[in-house]
């Protein structure tokens, strides 16, 4: 491929990381189309499986909080997803309502006997799989705090946690937050920032800028420029290792695409695929 | 379960004997707890406090945690 200045190999892409901790990445994604590292960012928000509460049984409240308050904030707790791949989908599984193939089940019974705050922490919910509890990820090796419960209030539960995407609800998405930033000389007049007197005093540049060079802001202006570099920042809410959220969100990506080239070569040569055709009904 | 025990089987609705269906209620200023047949008067039998509050279903009750 012609190698002008500003346009690169996109067959070629690369990662550098630059920072990697417990629940946050940070990695330059270059060589690449615009496109392709906003459709990595939407999928690791939005497409990674995860498992997370889904159903909540309740066979005795008499706590302060309504049934569908504290059903809302069970299902928010993270969990750890590790082996999330062992699991079904409960839309694909042969079992009726659940089973240990496409679910996990927790169970909480408490009730308050002592005078004072009786305070339940996401830790005491009792998994029925060790690989799949909730993520401890503070100070307070007893987790998030769930309900706090006065003398003589009990609370009887039975939740059905199950694997599913952030594009159907959002407690199911790996990510707290991804950061996502390219060309912070604003070199493509993307942006149109809006200021007082000077610019630069009001737009402070990001510490991204430090990668690239701005370009003369004399020069004629190149309408033809393509950004190929992108600051990623992935923070994660416990329930999977950063990498790992990269990784699958690629693999995710990846299994997308191959459907739709799939799909395009059967609908341009569909003689050659009809005896590939197992006869499904629905193709 | 004592709507149970009432069924005699003729009706086929939920623990109701020659129509008469008794509910407990709770009185809201006493907390003492009050039956109750339809169209009788709604107070408390015991101070007369006329907001009652029905109790919570014994069976288990799901919701979709989101």
């Amino acid at each position: 491929m012609d190698s002008s200045a500003h346009v690169s190999d996109p067959t070629n892409p690369q990662i550098r990381i630059r920072s990697l901790d417990k629940n946050s990445i940070d990695f330059v994604l270059s060589n690449t189309h615009l496109s392709v590292a906003n459709s990595l960012r939407r999928t690791m928000i939005a497409e990674v499986p995860t498992m997370a509460i889904d159903l909540v049984e309740f066979i005795e409240n008499t706590s302060v909080l309504a049934d569908e308050y504290i059903a809302h904030r069970l299902g928010m707790i993270p969990l750890t997803s590790h082996t999330v791949d062992q699991f079904k989908y409960t839309r694909d599984c042969t079992c009726a309502n659940y089973c240990k193939e496409c679910s996990v089940e927790f169970s909480l019974h408490v009730k308050c006997t002592e005078g004072g705050t009786r305070s339940i922490y996401s830790t005491d919910l009792i998994s029925s799989n060790k690989d799949v509890v909730p993520v401890v990820d503070s100070e307070d090796p007893r987790g998030i705090i769930l309900i706090k419960m006065r003398k003589g209030q009990e609370i009887n539960i039975h939740c059905i946690a199950k694997k599913g995407v952030a594009k159907e609800h959002a407690k199911w998405s790996p990510c707290a937050a991804v950061g996502f930033e390219y060309d912070p000389h604003n070199n493509f007049r993307h942006l149109d920032y809006w200021f007082e007197k000077n610019i630069k005093d009001e737009w402070p540049l990001s510490k991204n800028a430090e990668e690239e060079v701005e370009v003369d802001p004399e020069a004629p202006f190149d309408f033809k420029a393509e950004p190929s570099i992108f600051y990623f920042n992935v923070e994660t809410v416990g329930c999977l290792d950063p990498q790992a959220v990269v990784i699958k969100a690629t693999r995710v990506l990846q299994e997308k695409l191959g459907g739709l080239q799939l799909a395009l070569e059967e609908d341009q040569n569909p003689d050659s695929n009809a005896n590939m055709d197992d006869g499904e009904p629905w193709v | 379960m004592n709507s149970q025990t009432q069924y005699n089987g003729q009706q086929p609705m939920m623990g109701i004997k020659n129509n008469v269906v008794q509910m407990s209620y709770q009185c809201a200023s006493c907390s003492k707890a009050n039956d109750i047949k339809p169209r009788e008067p709604i107070r408390c039998r015991d101070c007369g406090h006329r907001i009652l509050y029905k109790k919570r279903t014994k069976r288990m009750v799901q919701f979709e945690a989101r």
